[in-house]
């Protein structure tokens, strides 16, 4: 059968729709999970009728879905065993992405049925983990757990510190604030039934929901995306390995900065020869890995890929110009070359100042050919992502809003918690701070019910923290059980 | 009197509505929204089931699109008068939603058979 302009067989266009089924429902349940950060405060302020916020949340999602750059999924791809990545049409590949899909699924239904708002981010990070340290079990790894990326574990458990912290006394300090600066007393008191806050606050609710929302579809929204592009070039290699669009100044541009790179490399490995571009490629790849170590030989071994590139592009007009085996082997090379480039900027082995820009420039151009995402791919994640907002929303939205407190939440609690949820989404992509919006928000509620006295529900705080915690061992140990099975059952099947 | 097989199915696959008390002062529409439809709070193994038959849901769900989506792009792509490959497209996709609503159901009736607190 024909997919895409490509040939193939019944088995593997079955498998694909699937695989994307899967994919497309991942970002079906993340909806569920991460509505409430937008719209708990609003509903239970009266500032939007519940359908009415919610709808609205949902069509912010998909705006920031289909507005969003990609960047964010592909961060998240670069956490993936890079040796999976580049064999992602492999029985192992498919394994990975499988394995990353139904424990993260599970995870968020899990916690969404229990009413619990945990992470996703946190979710699909600890099976990225999990999978990378079977991964590296399986291959004999000679150090423990050197298939996980520890910067970013560090980074998730920070996150569990900062989060409530920020939450928790952010949020109270600003009701205080309030309480302080503005003496309206039903500001402070539960709402009348369905009475509308202050047009200001009811203003300042609806702007903070519409921003959290889009926030969320441009950010979160798109970690789904960068799964389906590797499913689709595992399956597809001939459509989706490389940007077929790819302008001829763009092919030309990078066959002669390639080139020109290659000599700056072989500048820092005098007298280092590479067998080859396999070796090459084992070379960067172990670089890759976290416990890789720069050498001589890394920078020779980027000189040798940026010169198969220059062979491979020289003298094209348009990608669509290479076969397939050449489409894929350009692919590994450039993923290879751009993270080898982005990890040596990272630590700083490139001296030079002009030397760095033009890596950066080359590591830039190569991303455009590699790290594109079609405009198919943009909406049916944020179709799925809106309707999971749409339909999903309750049972974390009543946990948020009723089961935090004792009281009712007051107009002046919701803007204060919305407040900080929104500043800190903005904070996050500004500075990098690891934080978890989820984690924010639900901790806000209880700072402002805490700095207004109205008591907490210390039963719902004690199970949202063990879930907060449990999150990334338990999607670790999920990660890996369910790659170590997919790989069991491929090896009994003889599936390569 | 023994119930039939019949009335016991239907009772399985569309149990009676019993709104909550707490909703009973609101309007339909506003039960609609308000977060009183459902049971907020799960315990342990009712959270269990619940996820195990939706990730079932969704894993089955998948798998009839990717069958039917396979069939129907074979159908578009082999069918030659336009008129038999769009009867061809419509049948298959009414199939999958058929075949989604009843796998809607069959789960939902197991969610309710296998649910500790039956009704």
């Amino acid at each position: 059968m024909n997919l895409f302009g490509q040939t193939v067989s019944v088995g593997s266009g079955m498998f694909l729709l699937l695989a994307l089924g899967m994919a497309l429902s991942f970002e079906f349940v993340n909806g569920f999970h991460d509505t409430a950060n937008a719209v708990a405060t609003v509903i239970y302020t009266h500032s939007l009728k519940p359908m009415v916020a919610v709808v609205w949340s949902g069509c912010w999602n998909l705006i920031g879905v289909l507005t969003s750059s990609g960047a964010v999924a592909f961060g998240i791809l670069a956490l993936l065993p890079v040796e999976l990545v580049l064999n992602v049409g492999s029985g192992a590949g498919f394994a990975m992405v499988f394995a990353l899909l139904i424990s993260a699924i599970i995870w968020n239904l899990g916690t969404w049925y229990l009413g619990l708002p945990a992470s996703s981010s946190h979710t699909l990070i600890g099976a990225i983990m999990g999978v990378g340290l079977a991964n590296s079990w399986a291959s004999g790894a000679h150090e423990f757990g050197e298939g996980i990326n520890w910067a970013k574990a560090s980074e998730v458990g920070m996150s569990l510190l900062v989060s409530p912290i920020i939450g928790f006394g952010c949020s109270a300090l600003l009701l205080l604030l309030f309480k302080l600066l503005i003496k309206r007393r039903e500001l402070y008191e539960a709402p009348a039934k369905d009475q509308p806050p202050p047009l200001w606050i009811r203003g300042l609710l609806v702007l903070t929901c519409t921003g959290v929302s889009f926030a969320h579809g441009s950010n979160d929204g798109q970690k789904g995306m960068g799964l389906i592009m590797l499913i689709l070039v595992g399956i597809l290699p001939l459509t989706f390995a490389v940007d077929l669009a790819t302008s001829q100044n763009s092919i030309t541009d990078l066959a002669s900065t390639t080139e020109t790179i290659s000599y700056q490399m072989d500048r820092h490995s005098p007298g280092v020869a590479m067998g080859g571009y396999q070796i090459a490629a084992n070379e960067l790849s172990a670089y890759l890995k976290t416990s890789g170590k720069v050498t001589e030989r890394t920078f020779a071994a980027v000189g040798t890929k940026c010169r198969e590139i220059s062979d491979i592009l020289s003298g094209k007009t348009s990608l669509s110009q290479l076969n397939a085996d050449q489409r894929r082997i350009l692919r590994s090379d450039l993923y290879l070359t751009s993270e080898a480039l982005g990890k040596l900027i990272k630590q700083k082995k490139l001296d030079d100042p002009a030397e760095q820009k033009s890596a950066a420039k080359l590591k830039s151009n190569m991303d455009k050919v590699t790290k594109f995402i079609p405009v198919w791919v943009k909406v049916a994640v944020a179709l799925a992502l809106g309707l999971g907002t749409m339909i999903g929303w309750k049972r974390i939205v009543v946990t948020v809003g009723e089961k935090i407190g004792k009281e009712h939440l007051t107009y002046a609690q919701g803007a204060s918690a919305e407040l900080v949820a929104m500043a800190t989404i903005m904070a996050a992509d500004q500075l990098g701070l690891p934080v978890s919006t989820t984690h924010v928000l639900s901790s806000g509620v209880a700072g402002t019910m805490f700095a207004n006295h109205s008591g907490l529900q210390m039963d719902t705080l004690r199970n949202l923290l063990l879930a907060w915690v449990l999150t990334l061992p338990v999607c670790v140990l999920l990660g890996a059980g369910i790659f170590s099975f997919g790989l069991n059952v491929l090896l009994r099947f003889g599936i390569k | 009197m023994k119930t039939s097989w019949a009335a016991k199915a239907r009772t399985l696959l569309f149990p009676p509505a019993e709104p909550d008390d707490r909703a009973a002062d609101r309007c339909v529409h506003e039960r609609f929204a308000i977060p009183y439809t459902f049971k907020p709070q799960l315990s342990l193994a009712e959270a269990f089931i619940a996820a195990t038959v939706a990730l079932l849901r969704i894993f089955f769900g998948s798998l009839l699109f990717a069958v039917c989506g396979t069939y129907t792009l074979l159908a578009w792509s082999n069918i030659q008068s336009l008129f038999l490959r769009v009867a061809a497209v419509l049948a298959l996709v009414l199939l999958f939603v058929v075949s989604l609503f009843l796998l809607m159901l069959a789960s939902a009736a197991l969610t309710r058979i296998y649910s500790p607190r039956r009704r």
